[in-house]
């Protein structure tokens, strides 16, 4: 198996990308509807 | 809520299981217990009646009158004269009384008749009145009261088509009151009357299993000897109990490390799999049985009726802090999660009291904490987990929060002024119930999946963006101290390293605070990922690697860095900083002031630096760090 491959560089900068893009969307819901406790999901607005 | 326009209100006194027939009545999950104030907001779902027409139904937080004074009871009676802005005036009201103390239940029961709204009473724990040998007539209370009276027993789901039935239409009308309206006396003497005439006691009174239960559970020394004692067992418990299936998860995230380790190549993707999204996302996941014993044992708590009784234990403690007993409920509840604490103390009559007993609900110790202690607290031990000296350590964490609380509500208290509204404290003890073991059951599995929700959200996204911030930029070198440094991480860690130090941390454990902010269960995971060190070695990424990993290292000049001192420090840190945002905007909300939310966390997070501070220099200045 070759070592470090170019395609995991991009596959993880992807995920890294699309984490960055879920929690700002998160962050948005959040103005809206309440995400609740982050240990125990009391007061979510589901 | 229902496709009809039908709604349809659950009254009556606290705590006579309102909560309970709601959720049997519309399958939902609503939190219940055994004791006055669990419900303290309006509560909507739908049901339907015995022809399947589906109903819209909410249920009231309880009130004693219709005339209360709390936050809570005040919804009561907004909703049920129809002056509530956001719930229409309901069309019936189901009156829900509890069958074994008729004599005081039935007083708001008249109250709400006379409001001429159509009422269903529902007599509930008929079983529990029965087993004390009381005897009731439903069909001459009903004749008396002109409205129908179905006897149900909410837990069993026992009478409930009656009463479905009781709900089809027409709705019956209001009665003709046979006692003067608005007359607080003479509905006093009416509802004695129709209690003679229609429920008939047994001739001796013998002493209940409650009554005796509460000889020990309430005696002034032998009933703290049991409390202390009851919460060492719980934590006690939640170390030993859990043991087993955390070495599950361990072994499932060792298995899924290998399987991707087996798989891929080496490379960045493989090192965000296995560092980033199983070892830190499985770091945090690890605690989950830990947390599912703590919901349990605090809904068998709920459920028995024992809070109540710890409240009144608490009571004279709680007068010499300023607070009433009344504020020991919300506090108490704060030991599994600070928002429905917040929220409880709407049942608080004095605002400032009221305030107090907001603002210091976050030192109780919520479940979101305990990873953090799970890891740290076995450090002190020498890494050994489980055993007595872990379960009082615990209980020593969970102390110190509650006495700081305690503490800082008694400066507050005397800076706010005396209360316009007078306070009483009149608490019911219920009678002990055995718990509803469904409930409880479906309560914590509903809690485990939140939190699983909640790491294969927050905490996933949280790792990931951790990984990243960990490895790039990149430098070509063989020495990972020196790799890391280069990293986004590492400036970060560099900058902020001369701040945290004074309170015995390194920038590394800086910066996992630092994430902790988010939610702070993600400190476990952000230490998993910060403190990898070396791939090569063949190591995994449990909780004990973790801990290792922590003990093993060491400042420049070689002294440990995760010596006791800097251990207690981390865990001041966390028993006082509110590091929860959902917390803050419920706080917010409650007090209707952003000033509140926002003074609130300042404080506390200033007065968690400044103490672990406090902690870490003194305990240098005796030679311990």
């Amino acid at each position: 198996m070759s070592e470090n491959p170019d395609w995991q560089s991009w596959a993880a900068a992807g995920i890294v990308a699309a984490s960055c893009a879920a929690l700002i969307l998160r962050a948005m819901r959040s103005k809206r509807k309440s995400n609740g406790c982050s240990s125990c999901g009391e007061n979510r607005d589901d | 809520m229902a496709d009809s326009n039908e709604l349809i209100a659950l009254a009556g006194n606290p705590n006579v299981g309102k909560t309970t027939l709601f959720n049997a009545l519309t399958g939902a999950l609503e939190k219940v217990g055994n004791y006055a104030g669990v419900t303290v907001s309006v509560k909507r779902g739908t049901m339907r009646n015995a022809h399947g027409k589906p109903l819209g139904l909410i249920d009231l937080p309880g009130a004693y009158s219709l005339e209360g004074g709390s936050p809570d009871q005040l919804i009561a009676r907004e909703v049920l004269l129809g002056e509530n802005e956001k719930i229409p005036k309901p069309d019936l009201v189901v009156c829900v009384l509890d069958s074994s103390n008729l004599e005081r239940h039935l007083q708001i029961a008249l109250e709400i008749i006379e409001l001429e709204i159509p009422v269903v009473i529902a007599l509930n724990m008929i079983d529990l009145a029965e087993t004390s040998g009381l005897r009731l007539d439903p069909a001459r209370l009903s004749e008396e009261l002109g409205v129908p009276v179905i006897p149900i027993q909410a837990d069993r789901g026992k009478g409930l088509v009656e009463l479905k039935q009781a709900l089809g239409h027409p709705f019956p009308a209001p009665p003709e009151l046979r006692w003067e309206r608005g007359n607080e006396e003479s509905r006093r003497t009416f509802g004695l009357k129709i209690v003679a005439e229609t429920a008939r006691r047994p001739e001796t009174h013998s002493a209940t299993l409650s009554d005796k239960l509460d000889r020990i559970l309430l005696h002034p020394v032998l009933g703290w000897v049991c409390f202390i004692g009851i919460m060492f067992t719980l934590f006690w418990s939640i170390f030993s109990f859990a043991a087993i299936p955390m070495g599950w998860i361990e072994s499932l995230q060792e298995g899924a490390i290998g399987a991707v380790e087996g798989i891929m190549a080496e490379g960045d993707l493989r090192d965000l799999m296995t560092q980033g999204i199983i070892g830190g996302v499985g770091a945090v996941v690890i605690f989950l049985p830990q947390i599912l014993l703590l919901f349990f044992f605090i809904g068998l708590m709920e459920s028995s009726g024992y809070m109540s009784r710890a409240a009144f234990l608490m009571d004279g403690f709680m007068a010499k802090v300023g607070l009433s007993g009344k504020a020991f409920l919300p506090l108490l509840s704060s030991y599994a999660c600070a928002i429905p604490g917040v929220m409880a103390t709407r049942t608080i009559d004095s605002p400032k009291e009221r305030l107090v007993t907001i603002f210091v609900a976050p030192w109780m110790s919520c479940s979101a904490r305990l990873p953090v202690y799970l890891l740290l607290v076995p450090m002190l031990l020498g890494g050994s987990e489980g055993g007595a000296a872990q379960a009082l350590i615990f209980l020593g964490i969970y102390v110190l929060g509650t006495l700081t609380a305690f503490a800082a509500a008694r400066i507050l208290r005397g800076r706010l002024g005396p209360d316009e509204v007078k306070t009483h404290f009149l608490l019911e003890l219920p009678p002990y119930r055995l718990p509803q073991w469904g409930y409880i059951f479906r309560h914590v599995l509903d809690r485990g999946g939140a939190f699983l929700k909640n790491a294969g959200t927050l905490i996933l996204g949280i790792m990931i963006l951790l990984w990243a911030a960990t490895t790039y930029p990149k430098l070509d070198s063989d020495d990972p101290a020196e790799v890391l440094s280069h990293t986004l991480v590492g400036r970060i860690s560099h900058f902020i390293e001369p701040v945290v130090k004074p309170m015995g941390f390194d920038g590394r454990t800086g910066t996992a605070i630092l994430t902790s902010f988010a939610a702070r269960e993600v400190f476990v995971g952000s230490m998993a990922q910060l403190f990898h060190i070396d791939e090569s070695e063949d190591e995994t990424e449990t909780r004990k690697s973790i801990r290792d990993r922590l003990a093993a290292e060491t400042w420049p000049d070689g002294r440990k860095m995760f010596s006791p001192a800097a251990v207690i420090s981390l865990l001041i840190f966390y028993i006082y900083a509110l590091q929860c945002l959902p917390t803050s905007a419920v706080v917010a909300r409650e007090t209707r002031s952003w000033k509140w939310a926002v003074g609130q966390f300042v404080f506390m997070t200033a007065f968690a630096a400044l103490a672990s501070l406090a902690v870490y220099q003194t305990a240098k200045l005796f030679g311990l760090a």
